[in-house]
């Protein structure tokens, strides 16, 4: 008999065997199709969320690589870490050099400077917009416009005094509040107007210096940027695309907003409010019946004022009479505006498409228009103030992760804006302000003398301002500090589009030809820099999104480690299946013994089965997981929040099957078959064939 | 039912190998029931410990005072009347504290950060010099004294954030608040002590003396920023606060429609109303850690997607087994109905055995689980994965199980196993008696 005479007969036996103990086997059979098509999907479904985690990273912000200072202070956390700040890297003083070794490095496409930081922006500050359209009035000498633009900045002014008055019952006497308050009553009074209309130079003048600094900018937003290289980063990034206004010029400073926290923060409350109303009926929910709807439709007649506020005098009565007819109810502004905004399941959609129409042009649906100027003011890391006002040229959105916050967090500007917030000059730049710095020094002082009046004489009553004069900053420039603190720096109109070549970047994007060369191309980069003695780190984009990035590998650890236990206990519970099955049958080892099977033939015999078991186990639970990746992938995980949006790179998941998942199941089903058949088989092998016929 | 008991018992005892199996698979589940369970309530308890000490009570009657134009401040003013009712309306609590709240930029030579900023009495705060604990140095020295926050101008900060501000301990920090008006206030503050971490929630808290906090937005002496109530059972949270909602609506103070959200979502929503002037807001410890509890829903849904995915495939096992073990007993199940026991006894008896088997194997399960729980505590392993620590909300691994988790897992696990075994037992019991002893095999 041949070797393979005798694995055949054993393969027939072990087949004949496997037919015949049709329980046992259904049992050990379905346990292990089980877990093969556990492994095919989760294996595969893993996968896809990495390879749509790699998509929604680097192609959103990270880049396959990043490079900054081998002796950062923190580590580069560009999806955030968890402090609510900006991770101190310190700065890559010449960006020309570093992306000079970098494109000698093979597959390497492209460097792309970078730097984040957050900024406050202070919008709504309605005064100021109408005091705006007083001087242009006054300069035009259109009187119209100036008694129109007169009446509505009173309307104001009244109703910050009323405010500052309420003000005086939680803060201390001696708060700067109580001594601005002076002034707006001042700007208030009728003695105030008759004398404006007198002298409205004069009174305009009071009112931009006195008055318009004391607003209450309830409007704050804190923003996180992104500096770069506006060109090359729409370029590189292809998810980048502009939604609303254009894209920053070459050369141009400016600001564009990401579309979902333009959406989320700058919109007008009650139309933002509207507008996830309506979001919550497309998705089939009901405000009767969903928790979060009910909530924010109860919330939103509560916030009328928001619109009321911002109504100049002349339309408040033709909207009332507008609503009137439309709502076939009566009662004062307040009171209709009101009942607009009380919404169910039936009117939501027709109130917010009147709201769109009659009421959204009187009001400013967006606090911050693209076209207009923003002033976004940040701290630099040692804590100095910076401001700068720069154009919001647009919106942009990442696509598929437009709902995304994780993704969507970062807004976008130059880097030349960029580095004067943070803090970091130029040489030319450096010596530029040192040369402007006598010129604008008067100016200085009468501003420094305006806060003095403002804030109030008793300077020991009075809180300091943040801004300390100390003449250190980041980029360590003594002596400069001080200019900085008491003024904008000076928002020329543009810069040379050569300055986003060189200088100083924080860290930088590398974006690779072929990304499944990353790792070899990062130890090439690495080992470049090294040699040209830059002192740079280069880390992948896993290191650098910080904790998404680290989100990944918790997901990845969690998705294993339930496979792992679910594989352990099915071990167990096929291992007792065998032993029980073995038992049943010692009457029948017994009588193969006894006509002369060999304990190794026992043993061997008992492996075919398992082997023969898990081979048909195997090919079922493959092909059941194999169809149900098919079918996901056909159809789509559909994404069902912002999270999963960014896991899936985009509206759904659509997994894709390797042959990797399916052998790598298989091999995996054998190997614990087998390993379960090991006792038994050794159990089964160590009966003695006497006792074993006795026994029956 | 004695003599079942012991006849069950000596079957067990015969099954041996079989017996022994299953035992081991039962334990498995019970211990990784167990486990899985401790720790997802090791998390709550984390977030609900650190959250009703470090950002609020069990109650909190905080409020709002909203200026005409729009802003709205999180404060209460006549603090010492609000207080008065609510020690009169709530005199089961183990102590009432008053917070102030604020917002900031926490700033060294070295960095910066935002914060959120609790003015606090430490003298008063009972709970909170609980659980913070002060680090201890490299020289084994505690890092400072929670006590010395009594004094003007300092704070205790956490581990994370004395490390990435560069700092120790004496050494001053700068806080730097935005007000309202857009210009920023800022105030000096020593620190005094350096806690350990508790979880990546820390980061985001700095405690300081109230008057820093009052100096920094220049609020007068009888405003805080909420009066926080600490109850003796926290699950009574719910009843207290409808039981003071209703002593201030009966005082005629107002109050805004009762939300469970955190406070700080709410100034937004507060600033677009009418209303001027003071309203309250009252919340529970729950509302105000709603945008953490996605965490405890996450690990709890894992914890049930593999637990009923396990408890599955042992039930299948134990099927199996059962069957084959009654297989092999059909000759003495039908010499017992032949010598007259019945068909109810005899399901009894195989029931019996499984609910035995379960009973032991878990038990040694909820046994081997809770040593291991324990030992883990104890060691107070280090966690050293970041995103771990924030889900799991501390840096070292914790598990929670009580002796009634143990006892309530053991009687699941018991339960499954009878349930696995009713068919089997009720094959058995059916059995005609002269079929059953002529079986072979």
């Amino acid at each position: 008999m041949t070797g393979l005479d005798r694995l055949l007969i054993l393969w027939r036996i072990g087949l004949g065997n496997v037919r015949r103990h049709r329980g046992k086997s259904l049992v050990v059979g379905f346990i292990l199709a089980f877990g093969t098509c556990l492994v095919v999907v989760g294996s595969a479904l893993v996968d896809a969320v990495d390879e749509g985690m790699r998509r929604s990273i680097t192609q959103s912000l990270t880049g396959h690589l990043q490079i900054h200072r081998a002796d950062a202070e923190d580590e580069l956390a560009l999806f955030g870490d968890t402090f609510a700040g900006v991770p101190n890297l310190g700065v890559m003083t010449d960006f020309a050099q570093v992306a000079e070794v970098a494109r000698r490095v093979p597959n390497v496409a492209d460097v792309v400077p970078m730097g984040t930081n957050v900024a406050m922006i202070y919008t709504g500050n309605a005064l100021d917009r109408r005091l705006e359209e007083l001087r242009a009035a006054l300069r035009d000498k259109d009187t119209a416009a100036q008694a129109r633009a007169a009446t509505r900045a009173r309307h104001i002014v009244e109703r910050m005094a009323g405010q500052m008055e309420e003000m005086t019952d939680v803060v201390a006497e001696d708060s700067n509040l109580v001594v601005g308050a002076a002034l707006i009553k001042e700007g208030a009074s009728d003695d105030f107007w008759r004398r404006f209309d007198a002298d409205p130079m004069a009174g305009l003048e009071f009112l931009e210096n006195k008055v318009a600094p004391q607003q209450t900018a309830q409007q704050m937003l804190g923003l996180r940027f992104l500096g770069t290289d506006p060109q090359k980063f729409a370029a590189r990034f292809d998810r980048f695309s502009v939604t609303r206004g254009e894209a920053i010029p070459p050369g141009a400073r400016g600001f564009l907003f990401n579309e979902g926290y333009y959406q989320r923060f700058v919109k007008h409350r009650v139309a933002r409010e509207l507008d996830r109303l309506i979001e919550g009926l497309d998705e089939g929910l009901s405000i009767a019946e969903d928790a979060t709807l009910k909530a924010k439709a109860a919330a939103l007649p509560t916030q009328y004022t928001r619109i009321l506020y911002q109504l100049d005098p002349e339309v408040t009565e033709p909207l009332a009479e507008q609503l009137r007819a439309y709502l076939g109810a009566e009662g004062d502004l307040p009171t209709l505006l009101q009942a607009l905004l009380t919404v169910d399941d039936d009117t939501a959609r027709a109130r917010s498409a009147w709201f769109y129409e009659h009421v959204a042009p009187h009001i400013e649906l967006y606090r911050v228009p693209v076209g207009s100027e923003v002033t976004l003011k940040t701290a630099t890391p040692n804590g100095y103030t910076r401001a700068r006002t720069v154009k919001v040229y647009g919106t942009f959105t990442l696509s598929g992760l437009e709902r995304s916050r994780i993704a969507g967090v970062y807004n976008l500007t130059d880097l030349v804006t960029f580095r004067e917030l943070f803090g970091m000059m130029t040489e030319e730049k450096r010596a530029e302000i040192e040369q402007m710095r006598a010129e604008i020094g008067v100016k200085d002082v009468t501003r420094d003398e305006a806060e003095e009046a403002l804030f109030g004489g008793d300077a020991a009553l009075v809180a300091a301002p943040s801004e300390r004069p100390t003449p250190e900053d980041a980029a360590g420039s003594p002596g400069l500090a001080e200019l900085e603190l008491n003024i904008e720096l000076p928002d020329d109109a543009g810069y040379d589009p050569e300055e986003l070549t060189r200088g100083p970047t924080p860290h930088a994007a590398v974006l690779l030809d072929d990304p499944d060369q990353q790792l070899q191309t990062a130890l090439a980069l690495q080992a470049a820099f090294d040699e040209a003695g830059l002192g740079l780190k280069v880390v992948g984009w896993q290191e650098a999104a910080g904790l998404m990035g680290q989100a990944v590998r918790v997901i990845r650890v969690v998705l294993y480690a339930t496979v792992f236990i679910l594989l352990l206990v099915a071990l167990v519970i096929i291992n007792n299946s065998m032993v029980m099955a073995t038992m049943e049958r010692i009457h029948e080892i017994g009588t193969m013994r006894a006509i002369g099977a060999q304990r190794r033939f026992i043993t061997r015999l008992f492996l075919v089965e398992s082997f023969a078991l898990a081979a048909i186990a195997g090919i079922i639970g493959a092909g059941l997981g194999a169809g149900i990746i098919g079918w996901l992938s056909s159809v789509g995980i559909p994404s069902t929040s912002p999270f999963t949006d960014l896991l899936y790179s985009g509206p759904a998941l659509h997994p894709t099957l390797a042959p990797g998942h399916v052998i790598g199941a298989l091999a995996l089903v054998f190997f614990f078959a087998l390993l379960s058949t090991v006792y038994p088989a050794r159990v089964a092998a160590r009966i003695p064939p006497v006792q074993a016929m006795a026994e029956g | 039912m004695g003599i079942l008991l012991n006849i069950a018992w000596r079957n067990l005892i015969q099954g041996g190998r079989r017996t022994a199996l299953l035992s081991v698979a039962l334990t498995l589940l019970t211990a990784l029931a167990l486990l899985l369970g401790g720790l997802t309530r090791g998390v709550e308890q984390t977030i609900v410990r650190a959250a009703s000490t470090l950002m609020s009570g069990h109650v909190n009657v905080g409020g709002f005072y909203r200026l005409s134009g729009g802003g709205a401040l999180p404060l209460v003013t006549e603090v010492d009347q609000i207080r008065e009712i609510v020690e009169a309306e709530v005199p089961e609590a183990l102590y009432v504290i008053d917070r102030l709240r604020g917002f900031g930029r926490l700033i060294s030579a070295e960095s910066g950060f935002w914060v959120g900023v609790s003015g606090v009495d430490i003298e008063a705060e009972r709970g909170l010099r609980d659980v913070l604990e002060v680090a201890t140095g490299p020289d084994g020295q505690p890092r400072g004294r929670l006590a010395d926050l009594a004094k003007p101008d300092t704070a205790v900060i956490f581990e994370s954030q004395a490390e990435r501000l560069a700092v120790k301990v004496g050494e001053v920090i700068t806080l730097s608040s935005p007000t309202l008006k857009g210009v920023s206030n800022t105030v000096d503050l020593t620190v005094v002590a350096v806690c350990r971490d508790m979880g990546a929630l820390s980061n985001f808290n700095v405690f300081t003396p109230k008057a820093s906090v009052r100096a920094l937005y220049q609020i007068k002496d009888d405003t805080t920023g909420a009066i926080q109530i600490y109850l003796p059972d926290a699950d009574q949270a719910g009843a207290v606060l409808t039981r003071l909602r209703a002593a201030f609506e009966a005082r005629d103070i107002p109050q805004l429609e009762y939300s469970p959200r955190p406070f700080f979502t709410k100034l937004d929503t507060v600033s677009g109303m009418d209303f001027t002037g003071q309203r309250l807001d009252l919340s529970t410890w729950r509302d105000e850690i709603t945008f953490m509890m996605w965490i405890v829903t996450g690990l709890e849904t894992l914890r049930v997607l593999i637990l009923s995915v396990l408890a599955a495939i042992v039930i299948v096992g134990i099927l199996n087994t059962m069957l084959m073990a009654i297989r092999e007993r059909t000759r003495e199940v039908g010499t017992l109905r032949a010598i007259g026991m019945g068909r109810g006894r005899v399901l009894t008896m195989f029931l019996l055995e499984a609910c035995l088997l379960g009973a032991v194997a878990s038990g040694v399960g909820g046994l081997l689980a809770w040593a291991a729980a324990s030992a883990v505590n104890a060691a107070a392993v280090h966690i050293p994965v970041e995103a771990f620590q924030v889900v799991l909300m501390s840096d070292r691994l914790f598990f929670a199980i009580g002796p009634g988790d143990v006892l309530t897992t053991i009687l699941g696990v018991t339960g499954i196993t009878a349930l696995a075994a009713l068919h089997p037992a009720w094959r058995a019991a059916r059995m005609r008696p002269i079929t059953a002893i002529h079986h072979i095999g």
